[in-house]
């Protein structure tokens, strides 16, 4: 097994500050793929059950509209459509869930990387003050290692924005669905009615 | 009477979702170890390239020492360059002379002759400020050779490249310029890379080791290659 060393010597020459910035991203990138996937699967699953619904029968247990028609039993027809409105929106702050935590990861990412660099590039600064002969490879060498932290920010930055913006619409496409199946059912009880 | 609405996630599809994600990061890490050494191998080890020992011939005017004398190439290895004798022998010889003539002379030189280089070796090993430039050839060292660029080769670039290291007493490169360029960026990044990673024995004064410097000249030449 050849080992890219380059990594490997990275991590040993950096210090804990800089060591501690890349490890928090690494949490943050797996913490972000995780609700992305998981979302991206509850989006779609919901969604395709909404369609598969369309104001037919019962829809299944889990589904936002079965939430919505649920609490709309036993009231009065002219209430109806506005506690539906309602209902509707708190169903969508529950499947939100997930992506406020998927946004503040994607803003702030490219900071912490950003403090990482930042504090690597004051240390071999300092250290240069210290050392009597001045060299190119004294500043070139720190500087580069600080710049991974900076890699490692937007690394995890920039999947999470744009899994962010995905399911974001993911969520517009599923609530215009419950929408459109809540007035469906709306409409055929009043008319049964 | 309402169904529960499920802000909670499903444990195992959680779990399911984390453990992609997880996997997804370790393979990215076991890309990134494995990924293959970007020129870090040299490509083409049967280059043609020579490594002359400038300091031989060349006055490697080494650092700023206290002393007044400056103690010139006690190098006694012989070097396979006919030509750097009668070189050094004329820069060396116009120097003196203004100084030689009128009387004994209150400097501190010790030899008034133009007799160049072969007196002082003898003297220096004995005297306290024995200078002695760092090396790069001593065989135990094992310095890679510079890899031709294949570039550079495709091209047809030839040239020599001064590099000038300053070399700790350690022996490791502190700061290394190019000197005198080959005239091509890729030959001159080349030999820079190359002994970047070199080892050198470290310069010598009167026995101690010292930071000093020393040109490296690098010869690029597709006739070897």
């Amino acid at each position: 097994m050849n080992v890219n060393l380059e990594l490997l010597s990275w991590w040993s020459d950096a210090d804990w500050i800089v060591r501690g910035v890349f490890i928090i991203l690494v949490l943050l990138s797996l913490i972000s793929w995780t609700i992305m996937l998981y979302k991206a699967w509850q989006l779609h699953g919901a969604y395709r059950g909404e369609i598969a619904f369309r104001g037919n029968g019962r829809p299944v247990s889990k589904l936002p509209s079965a939430f919505v028609l649920g609490g709309l039993t036993n009231i009065s027809t002219g209430d109806r459509s506005t506690l539906a409105g309602v209902l509707m929106r708190e169903s969508r702050l529950g499947m939100e869930g997930g992506l406020t935590a998927l946004a503040t990861i994607g803003n702030t990412a490219p900071f912490i990387g950003l403090f990482g660099t930042v504090w690597g590039i004051m240390h071999a600064l300092q250290g240069l003050g210290a050392a009597e002969a001045l060299s190119m490879d004294l500043v070139a060498g720190p500087v580069a290692e600080a710049l991974v932290a900076t890699a490692a920010g937007l690394f995890t930055a920039i999947p999470a924005v744009v899994g962010y913006n995905l399911l974001l619409r993911q969520l517009r496409r599923l609530f215009g669905a419950v929408d459109s199946n809540v007035a469906l059912v709306l409409a055929r009880q009043g008319a049964e009615g | 009477m309402t169904p529960a609405l499920h802000p909670h996630p499903h444990p195992s599809t959680l779990a399911m979702a984390g453990a992609m994600a997880a996997a997804l990061h370790g393979a990215l890490l076991w890309a990134a170890l494995h990924a293959p050494l970007r020129d870090m191998t040299p490509p083409m080890i049967s280059s043609g390239f020579e490594v002359v020992d400038l300091s031989a011939f060349a006055p490697p005017d080494p650092i700023p020492a206290p002393e007044p004398e400056p103690v010139r190439e006690p190098e006694p290895e012989p070097v396979p360059e006919p030509e750097p004798v009668p070189e050094q022998a004329v820069e060396a010889a116009p120097r003196p002379k203004p100084v030689v003539e009128p009387k004994p002379a209150p400097k501190p030189r010790p030899k008034p002759a133009p007799a160049p280089a072969k007196a002082q070796p003898e003297a220096a090993p004995g005297s306290l400020n024995a200078f002695v430039p760092p090396a790069s050839t001593a065989a135990y060292l094992k310095n890679p050779k510079p890899a031709y660029p294949a570039k550079a080769q495709k091209l047809g670039l030839e040239g020599v490249v001064v590099l000038y290291v300053e070399v700790s007493a350690q022996g490791v490169p502190l700061d290394i310029r190019v000197k005198t360029s080959s005239g091509h960026m890729l030959l001159d990044k080349a030999a820079l890379k190359a002994v970047r990673g070199w080892r050198f024995a470290p310069a010598t004064r009167g026995g101690q080791a010292v930071t000093a410097g020393v040109e490296v000249p690098i010869r690029f030449n597709l006739k070897d290659a």
